[in-house]
This record gives C-alpha cells, structure tokens and sequence, in this order.
C-alpha cells in the first residue's frame, strides 16, 4: 500500500505537480484534492472506473477547464491561470477520448498546424514550400504514425484507428514534453493496440507521459507507476504489480460502477 | 483538372474582352457593380467559409471606407491617394473594433452582434453632421484621376474593378494554403482543438475579422466612386442584409460565389424592377429557393453540373482521348 501522502510536492521541477487541484461542476465534485506529482521523463498511467474525474483532471491539466481550487505548475511554472494554448506552447499536449481532429483538413495539413501552432509565426500569410522543415517533419511524422499512405487524404474520410494515430501525430509534432493521452487504445483493434504500444514504447525517453487507460495490457507495460482515481480522489498510487494486488482498487473495479 | 484550367482561361478571355463584345450597359451597370459588390461579399467568404463567422457588418466596413474616402477628399480636401489611404485604414481599424467586440460569440449570437454594430454606425452617420454629413452624407466624391482619365470612366472602371476583384479573389484562394488560413478553417470546424495546439484562437479571429475590413474597404472605395456619393442608405439595414444575401446565394464556402452571387443579384436587382415592384420578394424567394434547395447556393449547383458535363464529355470523347486532348 503507497501512500498519497509521500508524493507531496518538493518543489524541485517535477514535470507536472498538481497541488489539491479540485474541479466542481454544480453540486458534482468531478476531481477532488487531488496531488499527484511527475518526474521528468516518468510513465503514469490514470486508471479508474467510468465517471472517475480523469478526462475532467486532463481537462484541468491543459486549461480547457479551470480548477475550482488548487495549483497547476508545469517544469516548476505556476500554470494554474494560463490558458489552454499558452500551456501548449511550453510544452504540453494532448489527445482526446474520441479523437479530434479537423475532419475537413488532410491528414498533411493537421499535422502541419500542430508543427506550427507551437511556432512564431502561426499565422503566416505565405504558403508553406515543399522544400520548407516542417513539410519534411509533416512526413516524417506520418511515417512514425503509420499514416504515409494517407497524407492526403481527408481527416474526416480516416476510420477510427488511423483518426487515433493522426491525433497521436498531432501531439508528438509539437515535440512536448508532456504528453497527455486519454484512452490512447479505445476502440482499436487487437493489432492496433499491439503497434500503439510499441510507439509509446519507443517514445523519446525524456519526454513524460501521462495516460489514462482501460486497457491494463498497455497501461501495465507502458507505465512505471500508476495513480487510481475514483469518484474524483485518488485511492491508490503504485508500480503496476502493487496496484494490481491492491485491495481497495480490487474492490473498485468489482464492485464499482462496471 | 485540365478541363477546369481550359474553363477557367475561357472564363477569363471573356471577362477580358467583355468590353469589346459586351454593351455598354451590361459592362458598366452590371458587371461593374457585380466585381465591387462581389468584392464585399468575398471578404464575407473568406470569414464565413473559412472562419465560419457570419458577419452582417460588412457592407458597414465597406462604407466606413468611403465615408473616410470623401471626408478626406471632400471635407478636408485631400488628395485622392490620402483619401485611398484613409477609407482602408478606417475600415480596417473598424474591423479590428467590431472584431474584438464580437469574436467572443458565435454563430447566431455573432451574426447579432455585428447587426448591432452595424446599425451603430448607421445611427451615428445619420446624426453626425460635422463628419458622415448626417442624412444627407457625402455629395460630389470623386475618384481618382490619372492621365486626365477618371478611373469611373466606364471601360477603365470595368478593367479596374476586375482586377482588383482578381486579385482579392486570387489572395483569398492562396489564403486557404497558408498557416493563417489554414488555422481558420480549422478553428471554425473546432476551437478548441485548436487552442490545443497551441493557437490563440480569439486573437486569430480578431485577426480575420480585421482582415475581411480591409477587403471589404476595397470594394467600399470601389463603391463610393461609382456612386460618387456615400450616405447613410448605403449602409442601413437592406444593405446590410444584401451582402449576406449575394453570398448565401452564390455559396458562402466559395470564393468564386461572392461574385456569382452579385452577379446574379444586380441581374436581378436590375431586371426584376422592371417587371415588378417587388423585387425584394424576388430576391427574398430566389434566396429562401437556394437555401432549401442547394445550401452550397449557385456555385455547388455550377459545380455539380460541371461535373455531370465533364463525365457525359468524357464518356463521349473517351475513344478519342488519347488524341491529347
Ligand atoms: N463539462 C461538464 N459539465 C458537467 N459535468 C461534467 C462535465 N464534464 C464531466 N462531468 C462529470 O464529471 C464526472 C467525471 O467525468 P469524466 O469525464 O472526467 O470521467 P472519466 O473518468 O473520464 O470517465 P470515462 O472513463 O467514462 O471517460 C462525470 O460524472 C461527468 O458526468
Ligand atoms: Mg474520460
């Protein structure tokens, strides 16, 4: 059994610290007191029935939602009141439960706006040429996600997978240094699973991750340590073996809302 | 691709030429009037189809540029090229106002924010006397002279006019390549997904917004040449509401609608009077036809149509093609 407690902030730079962060939505409490600090270049996974709080806690995370109370610091920087695209811009990224995409977009030009969004110059009135880095790393890009073959193709037209490995693109072209994943294996199939993980495996080993996850095969193998959170709070923090021989997470899992 | 770069040089060679072939009446108060009012609804395009922000304001900008035209020239007795100067820099900061009021809100509620801004200005013009000249307006403006040429002397208008319809309408579809465009369109289909990656995304509408004022400032100068006056009629309601009209029914995703579209509109602005009092129903029934029956309005019916030609074209010449056609 790991205590909570011990994870309290030192306040050398963590990559993400979350200080008694809360999210309340009218009467709900989505996410509450929660602490939970990343080392640089650590694996975390959130596991946690339906409802738990940890799309709420991302959301909270990246800004697109503001804490009810607590603080937010990424690298050491108190974050808790910037927004969302400020956030971007040192260093974190995201993707989503259902993938978000711009549908109406090719797959080159969605990986070209998240190369860019993290630039100066975003919104440049000049073309990109052909000749131009980023075009070079949209490619590359495509490459390392398995979508070469699609580039342009509409990101609408992809079917759930590849829509899953675009926005996985999206996120590695800003080239963060926290990634957040929410669900990154929902909806794949057994194979899809298989060459997701061997990607989150052989991400660049500096970069810290942060991933919720169903799926305990890739949460497990990807994943040093992991945090449980139910009905908002977290239960239990632990290396995959002692969270899977947990006694209070056990009783979540089977008697909770499954 | 080739067939539509065939159509397109062909569609071109008759603009071009149109006043060698074309009557006098037809080049000077119907495509004339179509290239500068097709020019005020490009810069409804360029925010609606990319951004997704459906602006009443437009025509209001248009006319800011003149009235900031003939206060200069007229008023102040400037030369025309501070007036030029003038008219797009007050459309443009205009924009950059009404932008930074109204990009909080979408959709419907943005629509109505940019109608109240625009009847702002409208009351404004109509009781300031000392620079919109209140009712009556602006009287005797005048375009520019070169050469000891007027630029509204008929032909020369009809070629400046499409020129400058050209360029825009060539800057507009080179937009949707770039960085800025590109975010606009990814903004309109999901904001926050934008901002997820790393975008501003009130400050690039802001940016959009000002953008679509300095377009529209160009057809407005246009505009106020030709009329050789500005008043606050030009910018009242009916107005207003005609620029979303031209571009609703021309296709509001489309640059190329925006000029269809006011094409269309003078025609039938024009035609329409004559046959009937009502033209307004015309329009109105011509606009609620096209919103039920092609939400893409005239330039997704062009579009289907041509692409129905081309294949029946194909399948005809198919034995013959390799004849390098
Ligand atoms: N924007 C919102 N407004 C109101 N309630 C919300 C909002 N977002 C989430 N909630 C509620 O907060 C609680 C936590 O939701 P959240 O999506 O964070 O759970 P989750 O752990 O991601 O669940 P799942 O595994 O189903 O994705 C739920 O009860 C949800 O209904
Ligand atoms: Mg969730």
């Amino acid at each position: 059994m790991v205590a909570v407690e011990a994870h309290r902030p030192q306040t050398a730079a963590h990559a993400l610290e979350l200080q008694g962060v809360s999210r309340r939505f009218g009467g709900l409490v989505a996410v509450r007191d929660v602490w939970l600090a990343l080392e640089p270049g650590e694996r975390r996974a959130i596991i946690g029935p339906n409802g738990a709080g940890k799309t709420t806690l991302f959301n909270v995370i990246t800004g697109e939602l503001r804490p009810t109370t607590g603080t937010i610091r990424f690298f050491g920087h108190d974050v808790t009141r910037l927004p969302p695209h400020q956030r971007i811009r040192l260093g974190l990224a995201r993707t989503y439960q259902t993938p978000l995409v711009f549908p109406r977009l090719s797959v080159a030009d969605n990986l070209y706006l998240a190369i860019r969004g993290v630039q100066p110059w975003r919104l440049s009135l000049r073309r990109p040429r052909a000749e131009d880095p980023e075009r070079v790393e949209v490619e590359r890009l495509a490459e390392r996600v398995g979508l070469r073959h699609a580039l342009h193709a509409l990101a609408g037209a992809l079917s759930h997978g590849e829509q899953r490995q675009l926005e996985l693109g999206m996120a590695l072209a800003s080239r963060p240094k926290l990634l957040l994943l929410d669900e990154p294996a929902a909806g794949l199939s057994p194979g899809e699973r298989e060459q997701l993980t061997t990607l989150l495996l052989a991400l660049e080993p500096e970069m810290t991750v942060l991933l919720i996850e169903h799926d305990m095969d890739v949460a497990f193998q990807v994943a040093q340590r992991v945090t449980v959170l139910h009905e908002g709070r977290v239960i239990a923090e632990g290396t995959p073996d002692e969270i899977a021989m947990n006694s209070t997470v056990q009783q979540v899992y089977l008697g909770g809302t499954q | 691709m080739r067939k539509t770069r065939l159509l397109a040089a062909l569609l071109l060679f008759l603009l071009l030429t149109f006043p060698l072939w074309g009557s006098a009446y037809f080049v000077g108060r119907i495509f004339t009037p179509a290239l500068f009012f097709g020019i005020i609804a490009l810069s409804l395009s360029l925010l609606a189809g990319y951004g997704g922000m459906v602006s009443l304001a437009q025509m209001t900008l248009a006319g800011l540029a003149g009235y900031g035209y003939g206060y200069l020239t007229i008023t102040l007795g400037q030369p025309w090229w501070i007036g030029i100067l003038a008219g797009l820099a007050v459309a443009t900061l205009a924009a950059l106002v009404f932008g930074l009021i109204a990009v909080r809100s979408t959709g419907i509620y943005f629509l109505m924010i940019t109608v109240a801004l625009g009847m702002v200005v409208y009351a404004l013009a109509n009781q300031n006397r000392s620079i919109f000249g209140g009712h009556t307006g602006i009287l005797g403006i005048r375009a520019p002279e070169l050469f000891g040429h007027s630029l509204v002397e008929r032909t020369i208008f009809y070629y400046l006019c499409l020129a400058i319809g050209l360029t825009t309408y060539g800057f507009v579809r080179y937009l949707a390549g770039t960085p800025f465009g590109l975010a606009l369109q990814a903004l309109r289909d999901d904001p926050r997904r934008l901002s997820t990656l790393g975008y501003n995304v009130a400050l690039h509408r802001v940016a959009a917004f000002t953008l679509s004022g300095f377009l529209a400032g160009i057809g407005g100068l246009l505009l106020v040449w030709y009329n050789g006056a500005i008043s606050p009629t030009t910018i009242d309601l009916t107005r207003l509401i005609n620029i979303l009209v031209i571009a609703v029914i021309g296709g509001l995703a489309y640059a190329e609608g925006a000029f269809l579209g006011a094409l269309v509109f003078v025609l039938v602005t024009n035609f329409a009077s004559s046959f009937t009092q009502r033209f307004n129903t015309v329009i109105g029934l011509t606009f609620l036809a096209i919103v039920l029956f092609s939400p893409e309005g005239l330039s997704g019916i062009a579009l289907r149509l041509w692409s129905l030609l081309r294949r029946t074209l194909l399948a005809r010449l198919a034995p013959s093609r390799h004849t390098g056609l």
